[in-house]
């Protein structure tokens, strides 16, 4: 085999894919081996992050995006401006703009982007899930109507009449409320950005989705505000719990006289404290429902902010008693008495706890009890986080080389009854 | 009573004073898809006008049906309705073409402005005391118009400007 000479090899870097040397010999550049392009394209295609990608594709689309034969785009020959003609369009710009909400053309470029936000989106701690029911929608408004039971036996006399029983229920419905941003980045910016940070942004939207729903979800568990206001974080703003009933009257979510007689919270709000935890256990213990009957609420979590993580650390996890020594005379416990409040529940520290005024306080001194093992608060996920990039052939990315990233997510949560959870204190205190 | 209908024809500027309507809205708030609003300047809301006194506050054309302050929910008689909170929305639109009701016995020739009348998505020749205009009438001439005739017209906006804005 003879060696090239600077010259054919020089002109053997200008052409593509071969040359012919002058003795009839064909030599390859930059044409790989066919067990070669074999080998990249099963490295490419079958690798698990790949795999995975395509095969939630497919489960979306319906057809494997690596098929060449179903989806022909790098194939020699393959002519986008056929394909939009094929499909009734003048040209694949039109055709795209007309398809920028819902096409499957520009996913490739698209796809690379979801599979990144999707790990991150698995990664951010959120905590509404330890107590929240989370609903799977798929309409704009789920509806949700629990029976509360029937009233209860009384005594029936020989030959007397028998009572009649009366059901009662809730007749809830909770619509599904959207929530977005639009991210837009210079093209430029994006490619010189040597530390990446820039490309990384964009999977910071889909862990903000999901850190819009831990907002969503202790906004409304706080449920109202002083003056009326509306709970906000950020540019956030969320309504007010949206689930009262019309028959209750003497507040909600949080009342000392709800329909039926129950109650879940004292008159005077409190700080977090062995007694107050304790008095709220018993609430909750003496919970009635709409027709006066005693219901089985039993308490497991207490929700506070970082405010009070560790004096709640102290309270639940001491062996001893954990609290000052009381110079009340005859109160149950004191110095080596045990905790009688060890255990008795999980603790749930989120950044999110809201005060009285509807702002998010790293500091709020709001806390709650509430029984986790009852669905009566729920977290519906009508779209839990989309991720989308502009298609780069039309719109801003095409006229001006800004990259747009759109992430939205819709949803909504709120009490379906709030007489499984005590609010000790709303921050004020 | 208006018809909720999608009434947008043509869409040239397409701009709207309040891109998000939900800092304007009350329970006071009612309107069909396709009324005319104005800017209640006292409660800080907008609304569906009701006659040529909304018009110096004219803002432009609901985009959707809203009652009460809320997008009428296809569950109606739950025991939470009252308590469904507002939501964000498209506020009004102005400097397209809108499809508008022409009022029965008027002729309407092009170019011509239009005026409000009570009805909120019905519009006049008949210019009713303050000279405010709603838009401009862009369709061929109609010589009379009979009831339930529809004709184009381009809607402006007249909050806080001289003369009305397309």
């Amino acid at each position: 085999m003879s060696l090239l000479t600077v010259q054919e090899i020089e002109k053997s870097f200008l052409e593509s894919r071969s040359v012919t040397k002058p003795n009839g010999t064909r030599l390859r550049i930059n044409e790989a081996e066919e067990i070669n392009t074999k080998q990249l394209k099963d490295n490419i295609w079958n690798n698990p992050e790949i795999r995975w990608m395509r095969e939630s594709f497919q489960r979306k689309m319906k057809f494997d995006f690596a098929d060449s034969k179903k989806f022909p785009v790098m194939e020699r020959g393959f002519s986008w401006k056929k394909m939009a003609n094929k499909m009734g369009y003048p040209n694949p710009t039109f055709a795209l703009k007309e398809a920028d909400s819902g096409s499957v053309f520009p996913q490739v470029l698209r796809a690379g982007v979801q599979a990144i936000v999707n790990s991150m989106y698995l990664t951010v701690p959120t905590t509404y899930e330890a107590w929240t029911t989370t609903v799977n929608s798929d309409k704009d408004t789920e509806l949700y109507a629990p029976l509360h039971g029937v009233s209860f036996l009384r005594e029936v006399g020989k030959k007397e009449q028998y009572g009649e029983s009366f059901a009662a229920g809730l007749d809830i419905k909770l619509v599904n409320r959207k929530y977005g941003t639009i991210f837009g980045v210079e093209k430029e910016l994006l490619e010189d950005d040597t530390t990446g940070q820039f490309a990384k942004q964009a999977s910071l939207l889909g862990e903000y989705c999901r850190e819009a729903m831990e907002v969503i979800v202790y906004a409304k568990l706080a449920g109202t505000f002083n003056g009326g206001v509306s709970a906000s974080y950020a540019q956030m703003t969320v309504p007010n719990t949206e689930t009262k009933p019309s028959n209750e009257v003497n507040g909600y979510p949080y009342s000392q006289s709800f329909v039926g007689g129950g109650s879940n919270r004292p008159a005077s709000f409190g700080v977090l404290t062995q007694p107050n935890i304790q008095t709220g256990f018993i609430a909750l213990m003496n919970q009635l429902n709409l027709l006066g009957l005693k219901m089985s609420v039993d308490p497991d979590t207490i929700i506070v902010s970082p405010k009070y993580r560790f004096d709640l650390a102290v309270l639940l996890n001491s062996s001893f008693y954990p609290s000052q020594v009381s110079s009340t005379s005859g109160t149950t416990g004191q110095s080596f008495a045990i905790n009688p409040i060890e255990s008795i529940a999980k603790a749930v520290i989120s950044r999110f706890i809201f005060n009285q005024n509807g702002v998010v306080n790293a500091n709020s001194a709001a806390w709650y009890i509430l029984d986790s093992k009852k669905p009566f608060f729920v977290s519906q996920m009508r779209e839990a986080a989309t991720v989308e990039q502009e298609a780069p052939t039309s719109g801003e990315s095409f006229n001006r080389d800004v990259i747009r990233f759109k992430c939205s997510m819709r949803g909504n949560a709120d009490f379906i009854d709030p007489r499984y959870c005590y609010q000790g204190s709303d921050g004020s205190v | 009573m208006s018809n909720a209908r999608n009434n947008l024809v043509r869409q040239l500027s397409h701009r709207s004073l309040f891109e998000s309507a939900l800092p304007v809205l009350s329970t006071l708030s009612t309107w069909n898809d396709g009324d005319i609003l104005f800017f209640d300047a006292t409660n800080k809301i907008i609304n569906a006008i009701t006659g040529d006194g909304c018009i110096a506050n004219l803002v432009g054309v609901a985009q959707q049906s809203v009652k009460n302050g809320i997008v009428p929910s296809p569950y109606q008689g739950t025991a939470v309705d009252a308590s469904v909170g507002f939501s964000d929305m498209e506020g009004p639109a102005y400097g397209d073409i809108f499809s508008m009701v022409l009022k029965s016995g008027d002729s309407f020739t092009p170019g011509i402005p239009v005026y409000a009348t009570t009805d909120p998505q019905t519009v006049t020749v008949t210019n009713p005391g303050s000279g405010n205009n709603v838009g401009i009438f862009q369709g061929p001439a109609v010589t009379p118009s009979v009831t339930g005739t529809f004709g184009d017209v381009l809607i402006g906006a007249r909050y806080n400007m001289t003369g009305i804005h397309f």
